[in-house]
């Protein structure tokens, strides 16, 4: 049984006279307790799916058909105040840049202890208790004056455990991290990485990874998607992917990546060719999606 | 030799930190302290480090973008260190940068065309105006972008055709230093692959001089010759890309280097812990290395002989107080006269073997002799002449030459006495625990220039100076296995064998407790 369910989503963007397809009936199932991840180029249509989960997107797109279930239930039948209620609590976001994503007029306790009064009801100095715990499970040191500081005064790596904090504050189903570790560096990005994984394993939550980067993929997903031009090109398990990538358009960016073990291997972007013929193929669908 | 086309000597740059009263002293935080490198006409250099660590004040100080608080700085042979931002500006045609974010480095109200051009209108190098399309048109082939391209704002392209026009726009004035900070850690692989490989196609077709400051060492080791890794504002290590990535040196740089995840499952990758593999210290390896050992005739020193020609080092000087005594057949091995306890003679090896990297100090005396129940000093005295004196003086004379051939490392024989005394060779141990302490100061003081100081403390080892051991005895080829394997992967102290890595535990979980063990010995 699956916890997130998206069926044949498609989402498009009606802007003025035109319309654009973000997502072409994408098709995703997450089990308990796994990884999924979400690959792509830029303009992909990763951060698309995502934002169709957590009701965040743009106010031109619209959903003509699919599903999202979750628990069962489907997402796109509740009303505002319903589906309002699962997110922060049930579904949580690890959000990408922790430079914009904190209030810099609020405190880091603020941050935490909102989703906790807010989804469990619990009071104030009860959330202010939990938090110190929160960040301490992150391992940040010395919580008990990270709780009081803002979030210029916490360097980049710190503002994401505090971010991951948040996510997992209230013990969510389903967690989306979107590109979460882009703006790191390598060092920083395995000590979050290894974190997401910790809190990961310890709550049990499936976790939707969006990324770029196959390296971090090969190292905390299950399942990969691959998506082009908001399709799924591919959906196996990491260990399939890596082992026999199914797909042309999947061995192409394992191609493109460059190896500092394997410093004779050639780097080779994506083909003209594959590009065309993906895009090619875009268009089929569209055409044949035209009347739906 | 060519001369360097960037030179720096001691260049230091700090900041000023913003003062919360205003008559607080102003304090400043020094982000590059003192650094040294040479850049060579041609040259694609790499530096990397992580955030913080000065990589970009180090590409914007080559180009006199920060103000230098001291040192100095030669472009082109040219001392630039103090010169006024006027007189520079006929340099800046030679040097050119392309910039991090392609989104803010673009000004978004201008066409294509005019951006890319903007720097030969600048120094008055597009008189005529109407050749200001085909001009921006001819350096958008050269990026290969299509020249149709020229009308459009920076907000209608992707992120990888913006971050080619920045690079259009670094190599309009045909620069011969260009430095590239960080320019493609905001692209997909795809795009990225395709950024290499223009710089690449770019740095060899123009004779461009490149340096590429990133944080993902992948790519540096496909672009770049050579790099140099920055921490904490201090040139940590510097080596051919080649050499770095077969022997990391400096801890920090295998943190670096462990810490990119290839597209590979490995399901441990995550759980290993950055933070304890970065305790390391200092790494040095064998393969083409150039070691002296002294003590070579028998024992340990013979085994290291052996395994040292095996592993690949590229010369061997085997030094005894009689060489006649050393048997080797293999060509690459030099046999040396040598007592260490005779200084000037030590002095003179130096300034004769100055190819060395690796000194093994094996030469030691075991009078076996107990402390106070031995009845005079002789016996105390000629052990610490060799095994501390000697010693000392063999680091003394050769951390000079080590300096000059860029580290290399200092290897000590010692033993699992150096930590604990065994009464029956008291006066032994004494000398053997100076010797540890020696290792520790010479490993502080050679720390900054990149000198690994190791000690190895073996339990009882199967030689003719341990005859009158009880067993267990290690062999010795055994000993000198786990101490290059060791000193090949950083550690700063080696236990080989059983034996020293259970006294080892058991001196860290109870000392007093195996000081009681080993008090059971006692002489006679």
């Amino acid at each position: 049984m699956s916890l997130l369910e998206v069926q044949d989503l498609r989402v498009t963007l009606r802007q003025h006279s035109t319309s654009t397809r973000l997502l072409r009936d994408v098709s995703l199932s997450m089990e308990y307790g796994k990884v999924l991840g979400l690959v792509g180029e830029s303009g992909a249509g990763k951060s698309m799916v995502a934002k169709a989960i957590l009701d965040l997107l743009p106010k031109k797109a619209v959903i003509d058909k699919g599903e999202i279930k979750f628990n069962q239930n489907s997402l796109l039948r509740l009303s505002v105040a319903e589906r309002r209620k699962l997110l922060g609590k049930d579904i949580a976001l690890i959000p990408q840049d922790p430079m914009v994503s904190l209030n810099p007029v609020r405190t880091i306790g603020t941050h935490l202890s909102e989703g906790l009064t807010h989804h469990l009801g619990i009071t104030k100095a009860e959330a202010r208790k939990q938090s110190i715990a929160l960040l301490d499970e992150v391992l940040i040191r010395d919580p008990e004056r990270v709780i009081d500081a803002f979030s210029h005064e916490l360097s980049g790596g710190m503002r994401q455990r505090v971010l991951i904090a948040m996510a997992f504050s209230c013990s969510p189903k389903l967690i989306i991290a979107d590109e979460p570790t882009t703006a790191l560096d390598v060092t920083v990005q395995k000590r979050v990485l290894s974190l997401i994984r910790m809190m990961q394993r310890k709550q049990n939550t499936s976790l939707l990874f969006i990324t770029h980067d196959l390296g971090v993929v090969a190292k905390i997903c299950d399942q990969v998607a691959i998506m082009y031009e908001g399709r799924v090109l591919e959906n196996t398990t990491a260990k399939q992917l890596f082992h026999s990538p199914g797909h042309d358009y999947t061995r192409a960016l394992i191609d493109a990546m460059p190896r500092f073990d394997q410093p004779d291997k050639p780097i080779l972007p994506v083909s003209r060719k594959l590009k065309e013929q993906l895009q090619a193929e875009t268009r089929e669908v569209d055409q044949a999606t035209y009347n739906d | 030799m060519t001369d360097p086309l960037v030179s720096a000597n001691r260049l230091s740059v700090s900041y000023r930190i913003p003062k919360t009263l205003p008559w607080e002293e102003q304090q400043y935080f020094e982000v590059l302290k003192e650094v040294n490198f040479e850049i060579l006409p041609g040259q694609r250099l790499g530096i990397v480090g992580e955030s913080g660590s000065g990589k970009t004040t180090l590409g914007r100080a080559m180009l006199r973008l920060v103000k230098l608080s001291s040192g100095q700085l030669l472009f082109d042979g040219e001392n630039i260190s103090t010169l006024k931002q006027s007189a520079l500006r006929p340099m800046r045609q030679r040097m050119q940068m392309i910039f991090q974010d392609p989104q803010s480095s673009l000004n978004p109200r201008r066409r294509i065309a005019n951006i890319v051009t903007q720097p030969l209108i600048a120094f008055g190098k597009l008189p005529d105006r109407s050749a200001l399309r085909e001009t921006a048109s001819t350096l958008l082939e050269r990026v290969g972008l299509n020249p149709d391209l020229i009308d459009r704002f920076p907000h209608e392209l992707s992120g990888g055709q913006r971050q080619r026009v920045g690079i259009a726009r670094a190599i309009a004035l045909e620069p011969k230093l260009l430095v590239a900070d960080e320019i493609v850690s905001g692209l997909d692989v795809s795009s990225q692959a395709q950024i290499i490989l223009l710089l690449e196609s770019l740095s060899r077709d123009m004779d461009l001089t490149l340096v590429f400051i990133s944080h993902d060492l992948s790519v540096v080791r496909k672009l770049c010759d050579s790099v140099i890794v920055l921490h904490q504002g201090r040139i940590a290590e510097r080596n051919s890309t080649d050499g770095l990535f077969r022997f990391a040196r400096h801890p920090y740089t295998r943190e670096l280097i462990r810490a990119i995840p290839l597209p590979e499952i490995d399901d441990n990758w995550l759980d290993q812990n950055n933070d304890t593999q970065s305790k390391g210290g200092l790494a040095m390896q064998i393969k083409n290395a150039t070691v002296l050992v002294t003590g070579a005739n028998r024992g340990i020193g013979r085994a290291y002989i052996d395994e040292l020609v095996k592993r690949g080092a590229k010369k061997v000087y085997a030094t005894a107080r009689t060489p006649s005594e050393i048997k080797t057949s293999h060509a690459n091995v030099e046999t040396h006269p040598l007592d260490i306890t005779d200084r000037d003679a030590v002095y003179q090896l130096a300034s004769k073997l100055s190819d060395v990297d690796l000194i093994i100090n094996n030469a030691g005396v075991n009078m076996m002799s107990a402390l106070v129940a031995s009845d005079g000093l002789d016996a105390a005295r000629a052990e610490m002449e060799v095994n501390y004196l000697g010693t000392l003086s063999m680091c003394q004379a050769f951390a000079p030459v080590l300096k000059e051939n860029g580290g290399g490392a200092i290897l000590n024989m010692l033993s699992i006495l150096s930590r604990v005394n065994l009464p029956l060779m008291g006066s032994l141990c004494a000398s053997k625990a100076a010797g540890l302490s020696l290792v520790q100061g010479v490993r502080a003081e050679l720390a900054a220039q990149n000198t690994a100081v190791v000690a190895v403390m073996p339990g009882a080892v199967d030689t003719d100076m341990s005859k009158d051991f009880p067993p267990p005895k290690m062999a010795p080829a055994d000993v000198v296995s786990a101490a290059l394997d060791g000193l090949e992967e950083g550690l700063e102290e080696i236990y080989p064998g059983e034996m020293a890595s259970g006294l080892n535990q058991g001196l860290s979980a109870d000392p007093k407790a195996v000081e009681k063990e080993l008090a059971g010995y006692l002489p006679g």
